[in-house]
Order: C-alpha cells, then structure tokens, then sequence
C-alpha cells in the first residue's frame, strides 16, 4: 500500500514537472498541433494536384474511408507522438547525463525505471491531449463528435499503443549511452516504426512478410483500432482481441527495455561509468 | 567537412532510414490515385525530383538559417564577431558539406527508390540537372542567409521553420507543376526563387514544359539567387550592428 502510495505520488511528481516544463514552450505544443495537419495538407494537395476531381474518389476506394484529412490527421498525430516520446526516452538518460543531474536520480528512494516510464507517461498524456485537440478540429466539420465512452476507450487505445515504446526508447537509451550517437538511433527505430505502423495508409499495401512485422507493433493497432473508431470502418479483429494483443506487447516491450536497462545500469555502476557521457 | 564527417552514425542512419522515410512519404500520396498508377513513371519521377528538392528548402531553413542562431546558442558567435572574415562565408560553410551531402543522398535515394517502387527515374539532361541543383543549393543559401538575420533579432522562431517549409515545398511547386495551383497561389508562386529552381530540375530530367522560355528562367533564377545572396550578406551585417550597438549580440 506504501509502495503504491509512494509511485503515485512519484507519478504525480514528474507528470507536474514535465507539464511545467512544457508549458514553458508553448512553441512546441503549438508545433506538435499543427504538424499532423501540415503533413496532412501537403500529403492531400499533392495527391489532388496529381489525381485531380477524382481523387477523393480514388482515396476512398484505397483505404475504405471518406475523409481524407481525418485519416492522415489522425495519423499525424499518433505519429509525432509516438515520435517525440520514443526521442524523449532515448534521450533522457544522455540528457541528463550533460547536465550533470542524472546521479541525483540515484539518490531519491524511488524506482530509476519507473521515473523514465513516467517520463513517457508525461509525454503520452501531451500526445492524448493533442490527439483530442485535432481530432475535434476535424470532426467540428461534421455534424457529430464522438461520445465521452468513444473518448475513453480513444485514450487507453492511445495510451496502450504509446507507451510500450518507452521500452524500446529504454533499449535504445542503454545501448547509446555505451555508443554514444543516441539520436542517430533514435532516428532509425522511428522511422521504421513509423513506416510499419501505417499511420498514414492501410497496411494491406505491404507484403505479407512486412505486414505480419508490423503486428508486431503496439502502434499499429493502435492506428487501426482509433481509424476504426473515429471513421467507423470495420476493423479485423474485434476491440479487445486487439486490446489483448496490444495489451501483451505492452508488458513484453517494457520487459525487454527493463532488462537492457538494468543491464547497462549494472554494468556502468561496477566501472564507475554512471555519469560518464 | 570535418564536422560533418566526425558523426558518421548520422551518415549511417540517414542512408538505412530512407527506404522507411520514402515508403512513409510516398504512399499517402500513392493513395489518392488509382492503383493501377501506382507504378506510373512520370507521378513517381515526379515525387522523386520533389523529394530531392526538399533537402535543398530544408538546406535553406535548418543549415544555412540557423547557423547564426546556432552559433549563438553555442557561446560562439561573439569570437565569430571578433574575427574579419566574411560573414557570409562563416555562416553560409554548410554549403560544402550540403553538396556532397546531396551528391550522395541523390545516390542513395535513387537507389531505394528504383528498388522500392520498381521504376527507372528519367534523367535526360545530367548536366542540366546538376546545374540546377547547385543553383538552387546557393537560392537555399541566400534565403537561409536572409532568414538566419532575421532569426538573430527576433530569437525564438519556434515553429516557422517547419510552417515555412510547408509553405515553400507547396507553392514552389516541388512535388508537382505550379499549373496545378489556383491562381491565386500561382502569383506567390511565380515570386518565389525555388518555383524556377525545381521547374528547371523537372525540364531537364524530364523535358516537361518551362514557366518561361528556359534561358530566361535561368537569367531570373540566377539573378534572384545573386539579389538573395547580397541582400542575406546586408542584412547580416545590419543585424550584427545593430545588436553591437545595443549589447545584445549575445542574448538568446
């Protein structure tokens, strides 16, 4: 009880600290809002400048879904979430690390594991945040938005698909603080994140090989279930099949990521190499 | 050169992230066609031109844009100062290390993307198309230059590299003609300097029409390029005065 108490209020800890911070650059909010619909814009412009009248037509007939600029807004947005979470995990260790406030973190009786998840925890609730925002941007154009229990499960598909990353991020912030270059790695694990998640298209256009990867990936259940939900379209596997799945990869990455963690922490406190970067 | 190669993980992942990148870009697009286009050479050459102009408009706003903010969150720009060397050529050095950058990433790209979407890109004209593209890696560097003055007074831009990106990629007319665009959007078109830049790289990978009579369009380009540079060096120069006057070369 104690224990949970005292996570919980580590929680609340560090999910203050990141909103303070974050405010402070509403810049970069303001960046993560609009981004998904400049993407969306360039993406749809083209695409109608190359296939004139009938590409609505053509889209529709592509993906299933009507309107384009939920599709690809919805898919901005889970995108550069699940972006800046993956680079804020990969590089949390590394940052603070330069700035010569990563032992402090050894020093407080909490759970160093549970202080980067709740990191991405921060950054997760920012992406949902965002994600509604948008989301209503676009729907506001429709006669209906969606009811506060399709709100709900919005958030824990979001949650349950973002926050498995911070695992992979915990990999990749062990092996780069041994290598030193995490940016470049953190740029490689997104992009082939994001290409097998199909943010943006329908992952039926790949190969069976690539597609049975891609299931591999909290995100792209996630991507298919919250299209699923805000365009109606019918996905192939009920909700909480792929709740399940999602659910299972979830404890899996993290498993993964807490272990490479622990390893390298093991390994750089018996050589001294804690705050070496 | 130096500081470009001594991270060659960035080299690395630039090259083993671009299939990803490609794929990610170029299918949204894809979708709005009819499958049977998918593999349509003239779309995907196209989109493969615009690609490669994309690094030239992001050259222009991330290198050559924020080498003086750059500098100055850095500590440097004040010793940068103290010297008397152009300043032009300290904030605009990137363009060395961009043009065997973009020699390469044109090798690789093509090579993913012939291999991705089953398609021979058509180059007609080489020389042409080199000619083009370096004229318009120093169009990016005299907007950049001109940018980057502005960035040094005003510090925090926040979003509008990534805003202004979109904008340039769009009007310009990178990944499809500017005939496409509504009228309205054609004038701001016409009075960007990348409009005749990628219209240029189009005609002679792909000999499609020019907006003007092609050596005129190149005089124009040239001489936007040539006013960019003189007017990026003034307005550096004006900037840096300005805030040595009023102490505030080092705030950020």
């Amino acid at each position: 009880m104690r224990k949970a108490r005292r996570a919980l209020q580590t929680l609340a800890a560090v999910v203050v600290k990141e909103m303070k911070i974050t405010s402070r650059y509403i810049g970069f909010l303001v960046m993560m809002a609009s981004l998904p619909f400049m993407f969306s814009g360039m993406m749809m412009g083209i695409g109608y400048a190359i296939a004139g009248p009938s590409a609505p037509r053509n889209f529709a007939s592509n993906t299933g879904v009507e309107d384009p600029l939920l599709y690809t807004v919805l898919g901005g947005v889970l995108m550069i979430g699940c972006m800046v979470l993956i680079e804020n995990t990969s590089g949390i260790i590394r940052e603070e690390q330069m700035m010569g406030t990563f032992e402090l973190h050894y020093l407080t009786p909490n759970s160093t594991i549970l202080l980067w998840l709740f990191h991405s925890l921060s950054s997760a609730l920012i992406t949902l945040g965002v994600m509604a925002v948008n989301v209503i941007a676009v729907l506001a154009l429709r006669t209906s938005l969606p009811s506060p229990v399709d709100w709900l499960i919005a958030a824990g598909i979001t949650l349950l698909g973002l926050l498995p990353l911070a695992g992979l991020g915990l990999v990749v912030a062990a092996l780069t603080v041994r290598f030193k270059e995490v940016w470049a790695v953190a740029s490689s694990v997104n992009a082939f994140v994001a290409m097998l998640s199909g943010f943006y298209y329908p992952l039926e256009v790949f190969p069976i090989a690539v597609r049975l990867a891609s299931q591999f990936l909290p995100t792209s259940h996630a991507a298919q279930l919250l299209r699923s939900l805000f365009t109606g379209t019918a996905s192939s596997l009920n909700l909480w099949e792929r709740l399940a799945v999602m659910f299972a990869l979830g404890l899996a990455y993290l498993a993964v990521g807490r272990a490479f963690y622990l390893r390298w922490e093991y390994a750089a406190k018996k050589r001294g190499e804690l705050s070496k970067y | 050169m130096r500081i470009y190669l001594r991270y060659p993980a960035w080299l690395v992942a630039d090259i083993v992230t671009t299939p990803a990148w490609l794929v990610l870009f170029i299918l949204p697009i894809l979708l709005f066609l009819p499958r049977e286009q998918w593999s349509n050479p003239q779309t995907l050459t196209m989109l493969f031109w615009g690609w490669i102009f994309w690094d030239i408009v992001s050259a222009g706003l991330w290198n050559f844009g924020n080498a003086i903010r750059r500098e100055q969150q850095m500590g440097t720009l004040e010793f940068l100062m103290l010297t008397n060397a152009s300043r032009a050529i300290l904030f605009s050095r990137d363009i060395f290390s961009r043009i065997v950058s973009l020699a390469l990433s044109l090798t690789y790209v093509y090579a993913f993307f012939t291999l991705l979407f089953n398609v021979k890109v058509v180059v007609i004209n080489p020389v042409g198309v080199a000619l083009s593209l370096l004229i318009g890696l120093f169009t990016a560097m005299g907007f950049g230059l001109l940018y980057g003055a502005l960035v040094l007074r005003f510090k925090q831009v926040g979003p509008l590299n990534n805003i202004l990106q979109f904008i340039i990629l769009g009007l310009s007319g990178a990944f499809f003609p500017v005939t496409a665009l509504p009228e309205s959007a054609r004038v701001a078109a016409l009075a960007l300097p990348f409009t005749y830049s990628i219209d240029l790289l189009r005609h002679y990978s792909m000999a499609t029409p020019t907006l003007l009579p092609v050596t005129l369009e190149f005089v124009v380009l040239i001489s936007y390029t040539a006013l960019l540079l003189a007017l990026g060096i003034s307005a550096v120069k004006l900037v840096e005065n300005r805030l040595k006057a009023t102490g505030r070369l080092g705030t950020y």
